[in-house]
Protein backbone atom coordinates (compact mmCIF):
# COMPACT_ATOMS: atom_id res chain seq x y z
CA UNK A 1 0.00 0.00 0.00
CA UNK A 2 2.46 2.55 0.94
CA UNK A 3 4.54 1.52 -2.12
CA UNK A 4 1.67 2.38 -4.19
CA UNK A 5 0.94 5.90 -2.37
CA UNK A 6 5.20 6.54 -3.65
CA UNK A 7 4.39 5.33 -6.70
CA UNK A 8 1.43 7.99 -7.18
CA UNK A 9 3.42 10.90 -5.33
CA UNK A 10 6.02 10.15 -7.66
CA UNK A 11 3.91 10.16 -10.92
CA UNK A 12 2.46 13.56 -10.06
CA UNK A 13 5.76 15.05 -9.05
CA UNK A 14 6.86 13.99 -12.33
CA UNK A 15 3.89 14.79 -14.31
CA UNK A 16 4.19 18.77 -12.74
CA UNK A 17 8.02 18.96 -13.28
CA UNK A 18 6.55 18.35 -17.27
CA UNK A 19 4.31 21.13 -17.08
CA UNK A 20 5.42 23.79 -19.52
CA UNK A 21 7.43 26.84 -17.98
CA UNK A 22 5.25 29.85 -17.97
CA UNK A 23 5.67 32.53 -20.93
CA UNK A 24 9.12 34.93 -19.89
CA UNK A 25 7.14 38.08 -20.02
CA UNK A 26 7.47 38.63 -15.99
CA UNK A 27 9.61 42.19 -17.68
CA UNK A 28 6.53 42.27 -20.15
CA UNK A 29 4.32 45.26 -17.82
CA UNK A 30 2.29 46.88 -20.75
CA UNK A 31 -0.94 49.22 -19.98
CA UNK A 32 -3.55 48.14 -22.24
CA UNK A 33 -4.85 50.81 -24.55
CA UNK A 34 -9.02 50.83 -25.21
CA UNK A 35 -10.27 52.20 -28.61
CA UNK A 36 -13.47 54.15 -27.79
CA UNK A 37 -15.99 53.51 -30.21
CA UNK A 38 -19.60 54.48 -30.06
CA UNK A 39 -22.49 51.67 -30.23
CA UNK A 40 -23.40 52.25 -33.79
CA UNK A 41 -19.96 51.29 -35.02
CA UNK A 42 -19.59 48.12 -36.10
CA UNK A 43 -17.70 45.53 -33.63
CA UNK A 44 -14.37 46.58 -34.01
CA UNK A 45 -11.29 43.79 -35.50
CA UNK A 46 -8.78 43.05 -33.27
CA UNK A 47 -5.65 41.03 -33.31
CA UNK A 48 -5.83 38.78 -30.45
CA UNK A 49 -2.17 38.60 -31.77
CA UNK A 50 -1.18 41.91 -31.04
CA UNK A 51 -3.18 43.13 -27.90
CA UNK A 52 -3.47 46.55 -27.97
CA UNK A 53 -0.98 48.45 -25.34
CA UNK A 54 -0.24 51.82 -24.50
CA UNK A 55 3.21 51.18 -25.16
CA UNK A 56 2.33 49.37 -28.50
CA UNK A 57 0.63 52.11 -29.66
CA UNK A 58 2.84 55.12 -28.73
CA UNK A 59 5.86 52.82 -30.55
CA UNK A 60 3.50 52.59 -33.86
CA UNK A 61 3.12 56.58 -33.11
CA UNK A 62 7.03 57.51 -33.04
CA UNK A 63 7.48 55.02 -36.44
CA UNK A 64 4.39 56.56 -37.93
CA UNK A 65 6.43 59.88 -37.69
CA UNK A 66 9.86 58.82 -38.36
CA UNK A 67 11.64 58.45 -41.26
CA UNK A 68 13.88 55.58 -40.03
CA UNK A 69 11.49 53.44 -41.87
CA UNK A 70 12.78 54.46 -45.30
CA UNK A 71 15.72 55.16 -47.52
CA UNK A 72 15.10 58.01 -48.46
CA UNK A 73 13.75 60.27 -45.86
CA UNK A 74 10.25 59.72 -46.25
CA UNK A 75 7.97 58.58 -43.00
CA UNK A 76 4.77 57.62 -43.56
CA UNK A 77 3.42 60.80 -42.28
CA UNK A 78 5.16 62.86 -45.41
CA UNK A 79 2.43 61.15 -47.45
CA UNK A 80 -0.56 61.02 -44.28
CA UNK A 81 -0.56 64.61 -43.26
CA UNK A 82 -3.26 64.72 -39.91
CA UNK A 83 -4.72 67.49 -40.71
CA UNK A 84 -6.10 66.20 -44.30
CA UNK A 85 -7.05 63.21 -42.33
CA UNK A 86 -3.93 61.59 -42.82
CA UNK A 87 -3.44 62.57 -46.61
CA UNK A 88 -2.00 64.99 -48.64
CA UNK A 89 -2.82 66.56 -51.94
CA UNK A 90 0.07 65.77 -53.60
CA UNK A 91 0.41 62.29 -52.86
CA UNK A 92 -3.84 61.57 -53.23
CA UNK A 93 -2.75 58.11 -51.00
CA UNK A 94 -6.16 57.02 -49.18
CA UNK A 95 -6.93 58.52 -45.77
CA UNK A 96 -5.83 56.67 -42.59
CA UNK A 97 -9.18 56.58 -40.49
CA UNK A 98 -11.33 54.04 -39.53
CA UNK A 99 -8.72 51.66 -40.67
CA UNK A 100 -9.33 48.98 -37.63
CA UNK A 101 -12.62 47.84 -40.06
CA UNK A 102 -10.72 47.02 -43.28
CA UNK A 103 -9.66 44.03 -44.39
CA UNK A 104 -8.83 45.05 -48.25
CA UNK A 105 -6.24 47.38 -48.70
CA UNK A 106 -4.82 50.00 -50.72
CA UNK A 107 -6.73 51.13 -54.00
CA UNK A 108 -6.58 47.79 -55.73
CA UNK A 109 -6.96 45.30 -52.64
CA UNK A 110 -3.03 44.44 -53.27
CA UNK A 111 -3.05 43.10 -49.58
CA UNK A 112 -6.12 41.87 -47.94
CA UNK A 113 -5.94 39.98 -44.16
CA UNK A 114 -5.45 41.73 -40.91
CA UNK A 115 -3.23 45.32 -40.17
CA UNK A 116 -0.58 43.17 -39.08
CA UNK A 117 -0.64 41.91 -43.00
CA UNK A 118 -0.86 45.17 -44.34
CA UNK A 119 1.60 46.89 -42.72
CA UNK A 120 3.88 43.82 -43.06
CA UNK A 121 3.93 44.87 -46.90
CA UNK A 122 4.39 48.70 -45.69
CA UNK A 123 7.79 47.71 -43.94
CA UNK A 124 8.96 44.99 -46.36
CA UNK A 125 8.03 45.97 -49.97
CA UNK A 126 7.05 49.35 -49.51
CA UNK A 127 9.70 51.34 -47.55
CA UNK A 128 12.31 48.22 -47.66
CA UNK A 129 12.64 49.24 -44.51
CA UNK A 130 16.45 48.87 -43.00
CA UNK A 131 15.89 46.69 -39.53
CA UNK A 132 19.47 46.91 -38.81
CA UNK A 133 19.00 51.12 -38.50
CA UNK A 134 16.05 50.76 -35.57
CA UNK A 135 18.18 47.66 -34.07
CA UNK A 136 20.88 49.77 -33.41
CA UNK A 137 18.89 52.82 -32.22
CA UNK A 138 19.23 52.31 -28.23
CA UNK A 139 16.18 54.20 -27.89
CA UNK A 140 14.06 51.98 -30.18
CA UNK A 141 15.57 49.03 -28.59
CA UNK A 142 14.28 50.29 -25.44
CA UNK A 143 11.03 50.70 -26.53
CA UNK A 144 10.53 47.65 -28.39
CA UNK A 145 11.59 45.86 -25.20
CA UNK A 146 9.11 47.27 -23.31
CA UNK A 147 6.36 46.97 -25.76
CA UNK A 148 6.61 43.67 -27.06
CA UNK A 149 9.56 42.33 -24.60
CA UNK A 150 11.79 41.43 -27.75
CA UNK A 151 15.75 41.86 -27.65
CA UNK A 152 16.27 41.61 -31.23
CA UNK A 153 13.86 43.94 -33.56
CA UNK A 154 11.90 41.99 -36.57
CA UNK A 155 9.82 43.20 -39.59
CA UNK A 156 6.88 41.70 -37.66
CA UNK A 157 7.14 43.86 -34.51
CA UNK A 158 8.12 47.18 -36.05
CA UNK A 159 4.54 46.34 -38.31
CA UNK A 160 2.71 44.59 -34.98
CA UNK A 161 3.64 48.28 -33.50
CA UNK A 162 2.32 50.35 -36.48
CA UNK A 163 -0.50 48.01 -36.87
CA UNK A 164 -1.92 49.68 -32.89
CA UNK A 165 -1.51 53.20 -34.17
CA UNK A 166 -3.56 52.18 -37.31
CA UNK A 167 -5.98 50.53 -35.84
CA UNK A 168 -6.39 53.03 -32.60
CA UNK A 169 -7.13 55.94 -35.11
CA UNK A 170 -10.80 56.22 -35.04
CA UNK A 171 -13.34 59.13 -36.00
CA UNK A 172 -16.56 59.40 -34.45
CA UNK A 173 -17.10 63.08 -33.76
CA UNK A 174 -18.21 64.36 -37.14
CA UNK A 175 -21.51 66.16 -37.40
CA UNK A 176 -22.78 63.93 -38.38
CA UNK A 177 -22.18 61.36 -35.59
CA UNK A 178 -23.63 63.96 -33.43
CA UNK A 179 -26.83 63.85 -35.53
CA UNK A 180 -26.96 60.00 -35.24
CA UNK A 181 -26.08 60.24 -30.92
CA UNK A 182 -29.04 63.21 -31.24
CA UNK A 183 -26.58 65.81 -29.93
CA UNK A 184 -27.06 68.46 -32.77
CA UNK A 185 -29.90 68.40 -35.87
CA UNK A 186 -28.84 68.58 -39.38
CA UNK A 187 -29.52 71.74 -41.13
CA UNK A 188 -32.55 71.49 -44.22
CA UNK A 189 -30.00 71.17 -46.79
CA UNK A 190 -28.05 68.71 -45.10
CA UNK A 191 -30.84 66.76 -43.93
CA UNK A 192 -32.17 66.90 -47.81
CA UNK A 193 -28.30 65.60 -48.71
CA UNK A 194 -28.84 62.80 -46.20
CA UNK A 195 -31.81 61.55 -47.77
CA UNK A 196 -30.30 61.48 -51.36
CA UNK A 197 -27.39 59.88 -50.27
CA UNK A 198 -29.61 57.00 -48.10
CA UNK A 199 -32.21 56.83 -51.09
CA UNK A 200 -32.13 55.64 -54.73
CA UNK A 201 -32.32 59.50 -55.89
CA UNK A 202 -28.62 59.90 -55.30
CA UNK A 203 -28.41 55.82 -53.99
CA UNK A 204 -24.59 56.46 -52.34
CA UNK A 205 -25.72 53.97 -49.12
CA UNK A 206 -24.83 50.55 -51.35
CA UNK A 207 -21.31 51.11 -51.51
CA UNK A 208 -20.45 54.04 -48.79
CA UNK A 209 -22.73 51.96 -46.32
CA UNK A 210 -22.99 54.17 -42.82
CA UNK A 211 -21.87 54.46 -40.55
CA UNK A 212 -18.90 53.63 -41.59
CA UNK A 213 -19.20 54.89 -45.04
CA UNK A 214 -17.51 52.14 -46.97
CA UNK A 215 -18.33 48.62 -47.55
CA UNK A 216 -14.55 47.56 -48.05
CA UNK A 217 -15.51 46.29 -51.64
CA UNK A 218 -14.41 46.28 -55.03
CA UNK A 219 -16.89 48.55 -57.02
CA UNK A 220 -16.11 49.94 -60.94
CA UNK A 221 -18.30 53.05 -60.94
CA UNK A 222 -17.92 54.38 -64.47
CA UNK A 223 -14.84 57.18 -64.62
CA UNK A 224 -13.35 55.17 -67.55
CA UNK A 225 -15.04 52.63 -70.04
CA UNK A 226 -10.95 51.36 -71.62
CA UNK A 227 -8.98 50.15 -69.46
CA UNK A 228 -4.76 49.74 -69.35
CA UNK A 229 -2.48 49.06 -66.64
CA UNK A 230 -3.07 52.49 -65.06
CA UNK A 231 -6.96 51.98 -64.68
CA UNK A 232 -7.79 48.48 -64.49
CA UNK A 233 -7.80 48.45 -60.36
CA UNK A 234 -8.54 45.23 -59.06
CA UNK A 235 -7.66 43.21 -62.16
CA UNK A 236 -4.29 44.10 -61.44
CA UNK A 237 -4.37 41.67 -58.19
CA UNK A 238 -7.07 39.22 -59.74
CA UNK A 239 -6.86 39.08 -63.24
CA UNK A 240 -10.37 37.84 -63.29
CA UNK A 241 -11.85 39.82 -66.11
CA UNK A 242 -15.09 41.07 -64.01
CA UNK A 243 -12.59 43.38 -61.87
CA UNK A 244 -11.51 45.64 -64.20
CA UNK A 245 -12.11 48.98 -63.48
CA UNK A 246 -12.71 47.95 -60.00
CA UNK A 247 -11.49 50.24 -57.09
CA UNK A 248 -11.81 49.63 -53.33
CA UNK A 249 -14.62 51.97 -52.17
CA UNK A 250 -12.90 54.83 -49.96
CA UNK A 251 -14.63 55.83 -46.95
CA UNK A 252 -16.52 59.29 -46.82
CA UNK A 253 -15.13 60.38 -43.64
CA UNK A 254 -13.36 63.71 -43.70
CA UNK A 255 -14.09 63.68 -47.60
CA UNK A 256 -13.95 67.69 -47.50
CA UNK A 257 -9.85 67.50 -46.31
CA UNK A 258 -8.92 64.99 -48.19
CA UNK A 259 -9.16 66.29 -51.98
CA UNK A 260 -7.98 65.58 -54.69
CA UNK A 261 -10.41 62.91 -55.60
CA UNK A 262 -11.44 58.86 -56.91
CA UNK A 263 -7.68 56.51 -57.29
CA UNK A 264 -6.00 59.10 -59.65
CA UNK A 265 -7.21 62.32 -58.56
CA UNK A 266 -8.95 63.37 -61.18
CA UNK A 267 -10.97 65.21 -59.78
CA UNK A 268 -10.33 68.98 -57.39
CA UNK A 269 -13.83 69.06 -55.62
CA UNK A 270 -16.83 67.73 -54.00
CA UNK A 271 -18.78 69.55 -56.78
CA UNK A 272 -16.73 67.82 -59.61
CA UNK A 273 -17.18 64.23 -58.06
CA UNK A 274 -21.17 64.72 -57.50
CA UNK A 275 -21.02 66.10 -61.13
CA UNK A 276 -19.65 62.99 -62.45
CA UNK A 277 -22.23 60.66 -61.03
CA UNK A 278 -24.70 62.87 -61.85
CA UNK A 279 -23.48 63.12 -65.89
CA UNK A 280 -20.20 61.63 -66.12
CA UNK A 281 -20.60 58.05 -66.12
CA UNK A 282 -19.19 55.85 -68.85
CA UNK A 283 -20.72 52.47 -69.20
CA UNK A 284 -18.74 49.42 -69.61
CA UNK A 285 -19.09 45.19 -69.30
CA UNK A 286 -18.11 45.25 -66.07
CA UNK A 287 -19.56 48.71 -64.59
CA UNK A 288 -21.58 47.87 -60.91
CA UNK A 289 -25.89 47.53 -61.62
CA UNK A 290 -26.40 50.52 -59.38
CA UNK A 291 -24.98 52.81 -62.00
CA UNK A 292 -27.19 51.88 -64.61
CA UNK A 293 -30.49 50.92 -62.73
CA UNK A 294 -33.18 51.72 -64.98
CA UNK A 295 -33.77 55.42 -65.27
CA UNK A 296 -30.28 56.36 -63.77
CA UNK A 297 -28.89 55.00 -67.06
CA UNK A 298 -27.36 58.65 -67.78
CA UNK A 299 -26.66 59.88 -64.59
CA UNK A 300 -28.25 60.49 -61.63
CA UNK A 301 -30.13 63.59 -63.09
CA UNK A 302 -30.04 65.62 -59.73
CA UNK A 303 -31.25 69.66 -60.06
CA UNK A 304 -28.62 72.24 -58.56
CA UNK A 305 -29.93 72.40 -55.23
CA UNK A 306 -30.04 68.59 -54.88
CA UNK A 307 -25.74 68.32 -55.60
CA UNK A 308 -25.70 71.09 -53.39
CA UNK A 309 -27.39 69.96 -50.77
CA UNK A 310 -25.60 66.22 -51.07
CA UNK A 311 -22.10 67.82 -50.78
CA UNK A 312 -23.53 70.23 -47.74
CA UNK A 313 -24.05 66.60 -46.54
CA UNK A 314 -20.52 64.95 -47.22
CA UNK A 315 -19.33 67.99 -45.13
CA UNK A 316 -20.86 66.65 -42.17
CA UNK A 317 -18.36 63.80 -41.96
CA UNK A 318 -15.83 66.34 -41.10
CA UNK A 319 -14.24 65.97 -37.94
CA UNK A 320 -12.10 68.22 -36.43
CA UNK A 321 -11.55 66.29 -33.27
CA UNK A 322 -9.61 63.76 -35.04
CA UNK A 323 -7.40 65.92 -37.20
CA UNK A 324 -6.79 67.49 -34.08
CA UNK A 325 -6.55 64.84 -31.83
CA UNK A 326 -2.55 64.82 -30.02
CA UNK A 327 -2.60 61.28 -29.15
CA UNK A 328 -2.38 61.00 -32.40
CA UNK A 329 0.15 63.82 -33.97
CA UNK A 330 3.93 63.58 -34.24
CA UNK A 331 5.44 62.85 -30.97
CA UNK B 1 -23.43 10.21 15.33
CA UNK B 2 -24.60 13.46 14.03
CA UNK B 3 -21.70 14.53 12.13
CA UNK B 4 -21.85 11.04 10.67
CA UNK B 5 -25.69 11.62 9.60
CA UNK B 6 -24.44 14.61 8.01
CA UNK B 7 -21.63 13.71 6.18
CA UNK B 8 -23.51 10.56 4.90
CA UNK B 9 -26.35 12.98 3.63
CA UNK B 10 -24.04 15.07 1.94
CA UNK B 11 -22.86 12.26 0.32
CA UNK B 12 -25.99 10.34 -1.13
CA UNK B 13 -26.98 13.71 -2.02
CA UNK B 14 -23.59 14.56 -4.18
CA UNK B 15 -24.09 11.26 -5.70
CA UNK B 16 -27.94 11.85 -6.70
CA UNK B 17 -27.37 15.04 -7.93
CA UNK B 18 -23.91 14.20 -10.27
CA UNK B 19 -26.35 11.30 -11.38
CA UNK B 20 -29.51 13.31 -12.20
CA UNK B 21 -30.71 12.99 -15.85
CA UNK B 22 -29.80 16.27 -17.84
CA UNK B 23 -33.20 16.60 -19.48
CA UNK B 24 -31.63 19.21 -22.46
CA UNK B 25 -29.18 16.37 -22.89
CA UNK B 26 -31.01 13.67 -23.41
CA UNK B 27 -33.89 14.70 -25.15
CA UNK B 28 -32.82 16.78 -27.62
CA UNK B 29 -30.42 16.60 -30.66
CA UNK B 30 -28.65 18.62 -33.09
CA UNK B 31 -28.47 19.34 -36.96
CA UNK B 32 -25.93 20.97 -39.27
CA UNK B 33 -27.45 22.22 -43.34
CA UNK B 34 -24.58 22.60 -45.03
CA UNK B 35 -25.85 25.39 -47.76
CA UNK B 36 -25.33 23.52 -51.53
CA UNK B 37 -26.04 26.18 -54.22
CA UNK B 38 -26.98 24.76 -58.06
CA UNK B 39 -28.33 26.11 -61.22
CA UNK B 40 -31.42 23.56 -62.33
CA UNK B 41 -29.24 20.91 -60.62
CA UNK B 42 -25.30 21.41 -61.85
CA UNK B 43 -23.17 22.64 -59.21
CA UNK B 44 -22.79 26.46 -59.34
CA UNK B 45 -19.60 27.59 -60.87
CA UNK B 46 -19.26 31.72 -59.38
CA UNK B 47 -17.95 34.36 -61.48
CA UNK B 48 -18.56 32.99 -65.19
CA UNK B 49 -21.62 34.04 -67.07
CA UNK B 50 -22.41 30.13 -68.17
CA UNK B 51 -25.94 29.58 -66.80
CA UNK B 52 -29.87 30.74 -68.37
CA UNK B 53 -32.55 31.98 -66.63
CA UNK B 54 -35.78 30.72 -67.60
CA UNK B 55 -36.22 34.04 -69.27
CA UNK B 56 -33.08 33.66 -71.39
CA UNK B 57 -30.96 35.59 -69.98
CA UNK B 58 -27.40 34.36 -69.52
CA UNK B 59 -26.13 35.38 -66.51
CA UNK B 60 -23.30 34.49 -63.51
CA UNK B 61 -23.16 34.64 -59.82
CA UNK B 62 -20.72 36.68 -58.29
CA UNK B 63 -22.25 37.60 -55.11
CA UNK B 64 -24.62 36.43 -53.08
CA UNK B 65 -25.41 37.76 -48.92
CA UNK B 66 -28.74 36.99 -47.42
CA UNK B 67 -30.81 36.00 -44.22
CA UNK B 68 -31.93 32.76 -42.96
CA UNK B 69 -34.00 33.13 -39.94
CA UNK B 70 -37.42 31.66 -37.93
CA UNK B 71 -36.01 28.33 -38.56
CA UNK B 72 -38.91 25.63 -37.52
CA UNK B 73 -38.90 22.01 -37.41
CA UNK B 74 -42.34 20.39 -37.43
CA UNK B 75 -42.73 17.10 -35.93
CA UNK B 76 -45.22 14.35 -37.40
CA UNK B 77 -47.74 15.49 -34.46
CA UNK B 78 -47.23 18.86 -35.49
CA UNK B 79 -46.03 20.19 -32.58
CA UNK B 80 -43.04 22.61 -33.52
CA UNK B 81 -39.50 23.93 -31.87
CA UNK B 82 -38.65 27.19 -33.38
CA UNK B 83 -34.98 28.42 -33.36
CA UNK B 84 -34.35 31.89 -32.32
CA UNK B 85 -30.97 32.16 -34.62
CA UNK B 86 -30.56 34.60 -37.71
CA UNK B 87 -28.07 33.04 -39.86
CA UNK B 88 -25.84 35.68 -42.14
CA UNK B 89 -25.08 33.90 -44.99
CA UNK B 90 -22.60 35.02 -47.94
CA UNK B 91 -22.18 32.39 -50.60
CA UNK B 92 -18.39 33.01 -50.45
CA UNK B 93 -17.54 32.89 -46.95
CA UNK B 94 -18.01 29.24 -46.37
CA UNK B 95 -18.26 29.07 -42.66
CA UNK B 96 -21.39 31.29 -42.84
CA UNK B 97 -22.45 28.77 -44.84
CA UNK B 98 -23.22 25.97 -42.60
CA UNK B 99 -26.32 26.25 -40.33
CA UNK B 100 -26.30 24.75 -36.56
CA UNK B 101 -29.17 23.95 -34.61
CA UNK B 102 -29.15 22.61 -31.17
CA UNK B 103 -31.43 21.51 -28.63
CA UNK B 104 -33.88 19.93 -31.22
CA UNK B 105 -36.57 17.96 -29.17
CA UNK B 106 -35.83 14.02 -29.94
CA UNK B 107 -38.69 12.30 -32.48
CA UNK B 108 -39.72 12.26 -35.95
CA UNK B 109 -39.81 15.21 -38.28
CA UNK B 110 -41.80 15.68 -41.50
CA UNK B 111 -40.75 19.65 -42.42
CA UNK B 112 -38.84 22.50 -42.08
CA UNK B 113 -39.68 25.57 -42.30
CA UNK B 114 -38.00 28.89 -42.40
CA UNK B 115 -37.79 32.47 -44.04
CA UNK B 116 -35.73 34.44 -46.32
CA UNK B 117 -34.97 37.44 -44.26
CA UNK B 118 -36.04 38.81 -41.62
CA UNK B 119 -39.87 39.21 -39.64
CA UNK B 120 -41.39 42.38 -38.62
CA UNK B 121 -39.88 41.72 -35.35
CA UNK B 122 -36.74 41.59 -36.34
CA UNK B 123 -36.35 44.06 -39.20
CA UNK B 124 -36.01 47.00 -37.53
CA UNK B 125 -33.09 49.42 -37.76
CA UNK B 126 -29.95 48.28 -35.64
CA UNK B 127 -32.40 45.42 -34.13
CA UNK B 128 -29.34 42.98 -35.28
CA UNK B 129 -26.04 42.84 -33.98
CA UNK B 130 -24.00 45.55 -35.29
CA UNK B 131 -21.55 43.16 -36.96
CA UNK B 132 -19.80 44.48 -40.21
CA UNK B 133 -21.71 41.95 -41.90
CA UNK B 134 -25.31 43.39 -40.49
CA UNK B 135 -24.47 46.94 -41.47
CA UNK B 136 -23.79 46.44 -45.06
CA UNK B 137 -26.61 44.72 -44.91
CA UNK B 138 -29.17 47.46 -43.88
CA UNK B 139 -31.73 48.76 -45.86
CA UNK B 140 -31.78 52.66 -45.00
CA UNK B 141 -34.23 54.09 -43.00
CA UNK B 142 -35.62 56.63 -45.44
CA UNK B 143 -36.45 53.62 -47.40
CA UNK B 144 -38.52 51.73 -44.15
CA UNK B 145 -35.39 50.93 -42.41
CA UNK B 146 -34.27 47.08 -41.43
CA UNK B 147 -32.15 45.11 -43.81
CA UNK B 148 -31.86 43.90 -46.69
CA UNK B 149 -33.15 40.13 -47.41
CA UNK B 150 -31.18 39.03 -50.09
CA UNK B 151 -28.59 40.86 -52.29
CA UNK B 152 -28.19 38.63 -55.80
CA UNK B 153 -25.61 40.65 -57.69
CA UNK B 154 -23.85 39.23 -60.97
CA UNK B 155 -23.58 40.33 -64.76
CA UNK B 156 -25.88 39.06 -67.41
CA UNK B 157 -25.76 39.53 -71.72
CA UNK B 158 -28.52 41.02 -73.47
CA UNK B 159 -30.50 38.34 -75.69
CA UNK B 160 -28.15 39.33 -78.69
CA UNK B 161 -25.19 37.88 -76.44
CA UNK B 162 -23.07 40.57 -77.34
CA UNK B 163 -23.40 43.26 -74.28
CA UNK B 164 -22.53 42.73 -70.98
CA UNK B 165 -24.35 44.19 -68.01
CA UNK B 166 -24.55 43.78 -64.15
CA UNK B 167 -27.87 42.90 -62.07
CA UNK B 168 -28.63 43.46 -58.29
CA UNK B 169 -31.55 41.66 -56.94
CA UNK B 170 -32.04 43.65 -53.47
CA UNK B 171 -34.65 42.46 -51.07
CA UNK B 172 -36.23 43.93 -48.54
CA UNK B 173 -39.24 45.41 -46.48
CA UNK B 174 -41.39 43.07 -44.60
CA UNK B 175 -44.28 42.41 -47.30
CA UNK B 176 -41.43 40.64 -49.31
CA UNK B 177 -40.24 38.21 -46.67
CA UNK B 178 -39.82 34.73 -48.36
CA UNK B 179 -41.52 32.06 -46.15
CA UNK B 180 -39.79 28.52 -46.89
CA UNK B 181 -41.56 25.28 -46.11
CA UNK B 182 -40.06 22.10 -46.89
CA UNK B 183 -41.18 18.46 -46.54
CA UNK B 184 -38.95 16.30 -45.67
CA UNK B 185 -38.97 13.10 -43.42
CA UNK B 186 -36.04 12.70 -41.17
CA UNK B 187 -35.36 12.11 -36.98
CA UNK B 188 -33.48 13.64 -34.84
CA UNK B 189 -31.66 11.80 -32.04
CA UNK B 190 -28.68 12.55 -29.67
CA UNK B 191 -26.08 11.73 -32.71
CA UNK B 192 -25.94 14.81 -34.62
CA UNK B 193 -27.51 14.97 -38.06
CA UNK B 194 -25.89 16.50 -41.17
CA UNK B 195 -28.14 17.54 -44.17
CA UNK B 196 -27.49 19.29 -47.01
CA UNK B 197 -29.54 22.31 -48.08
CA UNK B 198 -29.84 22.50 -51.68
CA UNK B 199 -30.58 26.23 -53.30
CA UNK B 200 -31.16 26.48 -56.86
CA UNK B 201 -30.33 29.81 -57.99
CA UNK B 202 -32.30 29.86 -61.23
CA UNK B 203 -35.56 29.32 -59.36
CA UNK B 204 -35.44 33.32 -57.99
CA UNK B 205 -36.21 33.56 -62.01
CA UNK B 206 -39.24 31.29 -62.70
CA UNK B 207 -42.00 29.84 -60.85
CA UNK B 208 -44.86 31.29 -60.88
CA UNK B 209 -43.45 34.57 -62.70
CA UNK B 210 -40.01 34.36 -65.04
CA UNK B 211 -38.06 37.24 -64.40
CA UNK B 212 -36.29 38.80 -67.44
CA UNK B 213 -33.54 41.58 -66.72
CA UNK B 214 -34.06 43.11 -70.08
CA UNK B 215 -37.87 43.71 -69.42
CA UNK B 216 -38.19 43.62 -65.65
CA UNK B 217 -34.54 45.74 -65.01
CA UNK B 218 -31.56 44.52 -63.78
CA UNK B 219 -31.66 46.46 -60.60
CA UNK B 220 -34.85 45.50 -57.62
CA UNK B 221 -34.94 47.66 -54.84
CA UNK B 222 -36.91 49.94 -54.42
CA UNK B 223 -39.10 48.80 -57.83
CA UNK B 224 -42.20 47.14 -55.38
CA UNK B 225 -43.50 45.29 -59.05
CA UNK B 226 -39.50 43.84 -59.13
CA UNK B 227 -39.26 42.84 -55.74
CA UNK B 228 -42.74 41.24 -55.06
CA UNK B 229 -42.28 39.06 -58.06
CA UNK B 230 -38.67 37.94 -56.68
CA UNK B 231 -40.08 37.64 -53.20
CA UNK B 232 -43.15 34.75 -55.04
CA UNK B 233 -40.42 32.80 -57.00
CA UNK B 234 -37.94 32.51 -53.68
CA UNK B 235 -40.61 30.30 -52.11
CA UNK B 236 -39.02 27.54 -54.29
CA UNK B 237 -35.35 27.83 -53.83
CA UNK B 238 -34.67 24.64 -51.35
CA UNK B 239 -34.77 21.19 -51.12
CA UNK B 240 -33.38 19.13 -48.38
CA UNK B 241 -31.16 16.01 -48.91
Amino acid sequence: MKKNILIILISVFVLSSCKEDPPIDEKLTTTPYKIEIPEYFPKIILNPQNPMTVEGFELGRKLYYDPILSNDGRSCASCHDQKYSFTTYASNALVHVNLAWNTNFLWNGHVSGTMEDIMMFEVGDFFKTDISKINNSNEYRQLFKKAYNVSQITQKDIAYALAQFFRARVSYNSKFDKFLRGETDLTPSELNGYILFTTEKGDCFHCHTLPLTSDNQFRNIGLDSIYDSNNSGRYEVTHKSFDKGKFKVPTLRNIELSAPYMHDGRFQTLAQVIEFYNSGVKVSSTIDPIMTKPGKEYGLKLTSKEKSDLINFLKTFTDTTYINNKAFSKP
Amino acid sequence: MKTLNYLIIIIISTILASCKDDPIKNETGDINFNILYNIDGENLLLDTIKYTNAAGNKYSVNHFEYYISGVTFIKNDESKHTSNEVCYINIKKSNTNVMNFTNIPIGEYKAVTFYIGLDSFTNKSNKLTNTIENVNMAWPDAMGGGYHFIKLEGYFLDKSGTKQDGYAMHLGTNSNLIKIEINHQFSISKNTLNKKLLLNINEWFKNPSNYDFDIDGNYSMGVEGAMSKLAKNGTDLFKIE
